[in-house]
Formats: C-alpha cells, structure tokens, sequence
C-alpha cells in the first residue's frame, strides 16, 4: 500500500527546463506545486564549481551528469523484425536526469522554427504537391502557428538572455542576422558571442559563395545580464567544459541559472527529489487523474494526490509513462492506428572534416557549447526542393565547443588508429583542424515508434521503453545534400584536407550523433494521430498536461529547446487563462 | 604578444623560469611560438622531455591496485605499442596508463558503474551496440589471461612483453581484428576496451593516474584546465603560449557570488 500525501494542486514529473517554468509560474499564481526529480538535488555552487568541473573524463567520457543507465535505460532495434536490446551503455544520445535536467549539460544552441515548420504537410503539400512526401512518412502540421508562439519565444529569450544578431524584426530584415528568420518582434536581449577563428573562417567562406552566415543565437551569455526573473548571469569565459558540462559561472542559461531559485523562494513550490514516478493514477473511469505514485529515496511507494498533473520529463520518460499508466491508444505500427509512441523521430546529422595547414591555428579548446556561425539557406523549405527527392533540410555550421583530447584528437581518414604514425598524426593536427557540423531534419514515419519492452525492466522491475527506429531513406538524401553543401563550403575555407562523414544507414546506438529525440506524445488537431491538443492537454485525460519534445510530430534541423520552452509558457498561459477558469478539455475535437 | 603578470590572481602557480621553459618546450611545434617566447622570456631552447630507463623501472614497480603483476606487465608492454613514444616525447607507458586502467577497474566503473548489465544476453547487430554481459573488470581479468595464453602456445612459451616490437604488432593487429579467440570474450572486446581505457589514461586530468606531467596534454597541445580564454577567443590564429595546468595547479580566488573559485591563464 503506498503512503498518502496530502493533496496538492499541481503535480509536476520532472525538473527540467519545463518542470521548473510550470513550478514556478503556477506556483506564483497561487496553486501549492510539488514538483518530482528522479535524480538528485544539485546547483551551480557548489556542484559545478571550478576546478573540478575542468574534467573531460568524468564529464564527457563518464557521463557524470547523464541518467544511469545500469538502474534504467531504453531498448532498441532498428525494425520491428528485430529483438530489441537494451541500450547498455550511453552512446549516440545522453538522457539527463537530475535537478535540471538536460538544461544543465546542454550547449545552449537555440533557434526560432521558421513559419513552415509549423504547418509542415500543408506547407509542402501546396508548394509541390503531395506527392513529395514518401507514403510512410507520419509527419502532420502543428496545431499552432508560428505567430501564436511568438510571444513565448521571446519570453524565453528573455528568460535565458539569448544572444543573437536578430535577421528580421517585424519583417524588416537586419543585416549580418539570418535572413530566412521567422519575424520576431523584437531583438535579442544580448549581442552576439564572439566567434572564434574556425567558425569565423566558416562565415567567410560561405559569405564568398553568396550564403548567408549569422551568429548563431546562444544561452551562453555575451554580456552581464538580469533575466526576466530578476537573476543575474554572468559572461562566458569561452572556458571549453560546456557542453556536458554544468556551467561554473552562471553564465549558461539553466533552470538553476535562471527560475528555480524564483520558485524555491515560493511557499507554495516543493521540490522533491529522489522521487522516481511509477504511474499516473486515475479514477476508475479512466477519465481524470488523480495524481502520481513515485518511488522515494528509501523504496517506499509514495502517492501523491493532484488535481492537475504535469509530465515534463525527457521524450522517453513522458511516453513511458503514459504508456506505464495506461493513458491513449498505444500506437499499432501494423494498423498505423493508436497514438502513443507515435512520431518518434531523431535528428540527421553528419560533419565534414578539414584539416588545414600548420600555419593556422584553430585552438579548439577555446570554445562555449552555442559558440558558432551558421548557414541556414539549407534548412526547412528555405531552398526548393523541386526534384531533390526529400522534404527537409538542415544547418550548416562550425561550431567550437571545446577540445579536450580524449574524445578529440583529429587525424586523417586512413590514419593507422595508433602506434607511432598515430602518435605523430594526432600531434601535427590538433590545433590545425576544424570540423563543419550539419543539424538535419527527423521525419516522422511509419515504422519509427515507441512502446513498452516485452523483457527487459528497469531497477524497480518496471518494463523499458522500447525504441524501434532507422532514418528514413528521405532524410539520408537531405543529409547528402546538405553535407555536399558543407563540403563545398569547406573547400572554400582552403585547407589542405576535406573529408565529409555522411550519415548512412543504418542508424546506430553506439557513436555520439544528437540528444535531440522528439515525439511520443505528438500534439496535434486530431485525436487520431495526436496524444494532445494545440495546448499539450491530453485528449483522453484533461487534467493532464505534457511538455517538452515530446509533443514534437517530427524534428526540423533545429536544437529543439527555445522551442521546448516557448510550448512550455503557451501551455501554462492556457492553463492559467482558460484552464484554471473553466477545468475541462480547452479544444473539442 | 605574452604578458605575464605574476601578482595576477590568475597566474598559475609556476616560477618565470618554469614558465620559460614550459613556452620553449612549445617552440619545438611551432616557430611563431619560438619568436614569441624568445622575445618576451627569453627562454633557451627546450630540453627534451626526460625519458630515463629510471621511469620506466618505476613504472613497472608501481603497486597495482587492480591487476596482478603479470597482467600490469602485459597491459604495460601493450600500451607501449598502442601509444608508443615518439620524437623523444613521452607516450603511453611514461604517462602511466596502466596506473589509470588500474585504478578505473578497481573503481565503481570496473564493477559495472552506468552499465545496464541485466539479462537475458543476446548478441544482437552492429547497431545496437554493446551486449556482452562482463563488467570492465572481468573483459581485462578473462580477455588478458587468455591473451597471455595464447600468445604462449602461438610463440614457444614466450611473453607478449619479449617479443619483438613487430610481433607484438602482428599480436595486436589480430586483436584488433577479432582473429584471437579470447573466450569467454567475443571479438575484439578486449583491444576496444584497452584502446579506449589508454586514450583515457592518456589524456585525462593527470589526477586519475594517468597523463603524467601533462605528457599527453603537451603531446598534443591542450592546455589543460585554464578554462578561461575570454580575452583569447577573438584573438585569430595566434597560438595560445602557455603550458597546460591541471585541476591541482589551480590557485583559488573568489570568483562570481564570492565563491572560492579557481582557472584563467594571463590575459593575451
């Protein structure tokens, strides 16, 4: 029998990024929060402090801040033919856990979607027919516009202190910002970083071919800032321990950086932490929750009454736990029916690796985790894609977050992998190489889908979420694309040696690619194909409410978070203006 | 243009003739770096790093924690090739690697730390990734007692470690490829967990063992835990001077919020 809580108002599944915002706003307009962390309790000081966050080792190689894998972890396979296995050791993407969340090892990289992302079918559909989408591809529009969020973008801007050189404010393009930009009303609350060598001879290069670089808009500040919240954030040191790193200096966007404090002041916010949610509870019907139960530090089940609940985990936890509670058809890859699970996608990337001469000094160990110059003339529907073959695109960029050696010592394509040549190669090139990463878009197809593992179970004998994906042929011809385009872009910045690293198939859990995994809980207009409405509000459940990537139908090329936290502030404004008036479902089907 | 202010709060704690030394070392990668260094330190031209038969002794007389003299000797004589010295600089073996792999396997990562290691087993396809069922202990206990044996029954009896220098190649390259059967261990278990283990031990904080005097860091030119390069970032193309520090050679000073906190090389 679990222990009973007292009631609460609002029950909030994890301390991320959106778990914090939720907290912190619907604790403010008077509701008693009680917010669950998985993992543990940490802050800026002491748990990310100087000189012991200077470590490649155990940060980057031994994934100090990343889930544990050996308690919990997902399976995989590439088809539905295939066993699923699980993901023993972390490799092509790092599940965070802990106070914070991914918020507090991410680089900070964040873009506005363009118009067109938005309404993805449609938008291709009228410019080219709808035979450019291949017959298995699940991808559908948002049930937003751009527009719509634009608000909530800027409040997150203003809340991470984005620094940026705005391309387009109320539709006046800017010069040196992303022409391609969707209209903001405003500009960036910071300048731009500074940008190292690298990437500056990147936006040269492209400049030359008649692209258009920008900076690329960071978390990582540029100048001292008071957020939205009153708190202050410090300079970048461009200190290269970014990037699966907590910042030391207040100076990358957090959520202990920039609201927890805010809501830990609020007495009617709690943090819990070491509290490990098994299920959703419902009422008998099936038709309301009644709130959590969650596993404490000790093993105790604990239940924790709600009025509302709020799932603001990482994409696999919110669909595990959906699917562990019993809320929404689970998704049915024969019949395509079911919607749980449903539009998992990932995201393309690929590099292309140049090596220069010795004259040219790359200094890649100076470096911030958002520290890049981009291109986005190849990304979304920013080019036609007449007889290309695929829908999408990506960004093209050098990016320089740092380059402590373990995880990056560059030598040549054919280079023996050691003894003396290796010795001498890994030498002569460190400091002369620099490496143009593309960020391409996921679609969401068919066979590509989340649900529970038949064998494997987690530390509390709770059944794994199973993860059955590969990239789809479409999305293998945009990442070839784009990469030809970066090479092209590569040799123009003259170095001696060009190697692109397409992306191939099949997909891999092993070498690192992108953490950005969307989708599961697909927000849609139709509850066919949609686990939420246009305001993250579970169709089936409306007192429930999810956030984050999960409510992704497809992946663009973008880093996913400024949109995370944009949907995060459209969903608590809804609940706060409409939600909290009238409780009941905010859309009819 | 290299301005050492040795009062500055930043300033690693190192004597101007330790730093002279240390930028001169650089000099033997980079000739700007030689011209910078003469005219501000005018420092001599660098000794090569000392590679004396001494080390190596006491390497192999360090105490293990983990492997059993024998295994400490053969994980030595491989890393040895893996990350061989070259051009008189240290490698592998003078960076202590063996000391780090010893230390890793008798830590919380040697007993299966962030690995999910719960049944049932099954071998699975490239893309799934690792499926075996050993911790990173029990791949270098099984995988190097088989190694040993069978290097003996292919050699006459002989040791990894008393081959020739191009045997002991061939014996690694069909480690490498999977053509030693190691069993319990599948494949190239063993050599992918050793490579990796030696670039770790090779390159890591010099506190978990490894990466002696920062040989590996110098090797390839990584300043270590500065972790400060504001005043640098926008400088293009000019080659950071100074010599790595590690996480010990930090000095403390208050840093944002008053914290006791500690990095930052001299501004450029």
């Amino acid at each position: 029998m679990a222990e009973r809580m007292p009631p609460v108002d609002v029950v909030v599944v994890g301390v991320g990024w959106t778990g914090s915002i939720i907290g912190k706003e619907l604790a403010a307009a008077g509701l008693k929060v009680v917010a669950l962390e998985r993992g543990r309790d940490r802050q800026t000081v002491p748990d990310f402090q100087a000189p012991a966050m200077h470590d490649e080792l155990k940060y980057s190689v031994q994934y100090g801040l990343m889930q544990d894998v050996a308690r919990e972890t997902v399976t995989f396979r590439n088809h539905a033919g295939e066993t699923a296995l699980p993901y023993r050791r972390i490799g092509s993407f790092l599940p965070g856990t802990g106070v914070g969340g991914a918020g507090v090892h991410w680089s900070g990289a964040v873009y506005r979607y363009t118009e067109s992302d938005f309404k993805l079918r449609s938008h291709y559909t009228d410019r080219y027919g709808p035979d450019i989408f291949a017959a298995d591809l699940t991808v559908q529009d948002w049930p937003l516009t751009y527009a719509e969020l634009e608000p909530s973008y800027d409040r997150f801007e203003r809340l991470c202190g984005i620094g940026g050189q705005a391309g387009n404010i109320g539709g006046k393009l800017q010069p040196g910002g992303n022409p391609f930009e969707a209209p903001r009303s405003r500009d960036f609350p910071n300048p731009p970083m500074t940008m190292p060598y690298a990437s500056a001879l990147f936006g040269k290069a492209a400049a030359e071919l008649g692209y258009h670089p920008f900076p690329q808009p960071s978390a990582n500040m540029s100048a001292p800032y008071v957020n939205s919240e009153g708190l202050q954030l410090h300079p970048c040191e461009y200190c290269g321990f970014c990037s699966n790193f907590g910042c030391e200096h207040f100076a990358k966007a957090s959520p202990q950086a920039c609201i927890l404090p805010v809501a830990l002041k609020n007495p009617n916010f709690s943090l819990r932490t070491d509290a490990y949610v098994l299920r959703i509870t419902k009422t008998p019907d099936g038709r309301r929750a009644t709130g959590v139960i969650y596993a404490d530090g000790q093993g105790r089940e604990i239940e924790q009454p709600a009025d509302l609940v709020f799932l603001c985990a990482f994409p696999f936890n919110n669909t595990r736990l959906l699917l562990l509670s019993g809320i929404g058809a689970p998704y049915d890859p024969a019949s395509g029916t079911g919607v749980v699970g449903r539009n998992f996608a990932y995201q393309t990337t690929s590099s292309v690796s140049l090596f220069f001469d010795d004259s040219v000094n790359v200094n890649p160990f100076m470096g911030a985790g958002a520290l890049a110059v981009t291109i986005d003339d190849f990304n979304g529907d920013n080019f036609d894609h007449t007889g290309l073959g695929f829908v999408g695109g990506g960004y093209i960029q050098i990016q320089v977050v740092g380059g402590a050696p373990i995880k990056y010592h560059p030598a040549p394509a054919g280079t023996p992998r050691w003894g003396a040549d290796f010795m001498r190669a890994i030498a002569g090139h460190y400091n002369h190489h620099a490496s143009i990463g593309t960020s391409g878009s996921s679609m969401a197809h068919r066979g590509a889908y989340l649900d529970l593992d038949p064998t494997y179970k987690d530390a509390w004998g709770q059944p794994l979420l199973r993860m059955t994906f590969d990239f789809h042929d479409n999305d293998i011809r945009m990442s070839r694309f784009i990469t030809d385009k970066g090479v092209e872009i590569g040799k123009q910045m003259g170095p001696r040696l060009v190697e692109p690293n397409y992306r191939t198939k099949p997909y891999s859990v092993v070498p690192y690619q992108t953490s950005h995994v969307v989708g599961g809980t697909a927000i849609g207009a139709d509850p066919r194909t949609s686990v939420t409405n246009r305001y993250g509000q579970s169709w089936d459940v409306p007192n429930l409410f999810i956030a984050g990537a999960s409510l992704f139908p497809q992946n663009t090329g973008y880093n996913p978070t400024l949109t995370v936290g944009a949907m995060t502030y459209w969903t608590v404004d809804a609940v706060k203006a409409q939600y909290l008036k009238a409780p009941g479902p905010l859309v009819t089907p | 243009m290299i301005k050492r202010d040795q009062d500055h709060p930043l300033t690693p704690r190192r004597s101007v003739e330790e730093q002279a030394a240390e930028v001169a070392r650089w000099s033997a990668l980079s000739r700007r770096a030689v011209l910078v260094a003469a005219a501000n330190v005018g420092a001599a031209m660098a000794v090569p790093f000392p590679l004396t038969p001494q080390s190596a002794r006491a390497q192999a007389q360090a105490s293990f924690a983990f492997f059993s003299p024998d295994e400490a000797a053969l994980v030595n004589a491989i890393v040895a090739r893996l990350l061989p010295s070259v051009d008189g600089k240290p490698g592998g073996t003078e960076a202590g690697v063996s000391t780090y792999i010893d230390r890793l396997l008798a830590g919380p990562f040697g007993r299966g730390a962030m690995v999910y290691l719960e049944g049932p087993f099954a071998k699975g396809t490239e893309s799934q990734g690792y499926q075996d069922r050993f911790t990173l202990a029990e791949i270098y206990r099984l995988g190097l007692k088989s190694l040993a044996e069978s290097v003996a029954q292919t050699n006459g009896g002989q040791r990894f470690g008393s081959l020739s220098p191009e045997a002991q190649d061939g014996v690694l390259r069909d480690l490498e490829g999977g053509k030693i059967d190691l069993q319990p261990l599948f494949g190239a278990l063993l050599f992918e967990t050793l490579y990796a283990h030696a670039l770790e031990g090779f390159f890591s904080d010099p506190q978990y063992g490894g990466n002696r005097d920062m040989v590996g860091w110098k090797h390839v030119g990584f300043p270590g835990s500065y972790a400060a390069y504001a005043d640098w970032i926008g400088q293009h193309g000019v080659r950071f001077p100074l010599a790595p520090i590690s996480i010990a050679d930090h000095r403390g000073h208050e840093g944002a919020m008053g914290v006791p906190h500690a990095h930052g090389p001299a501004k450029p």
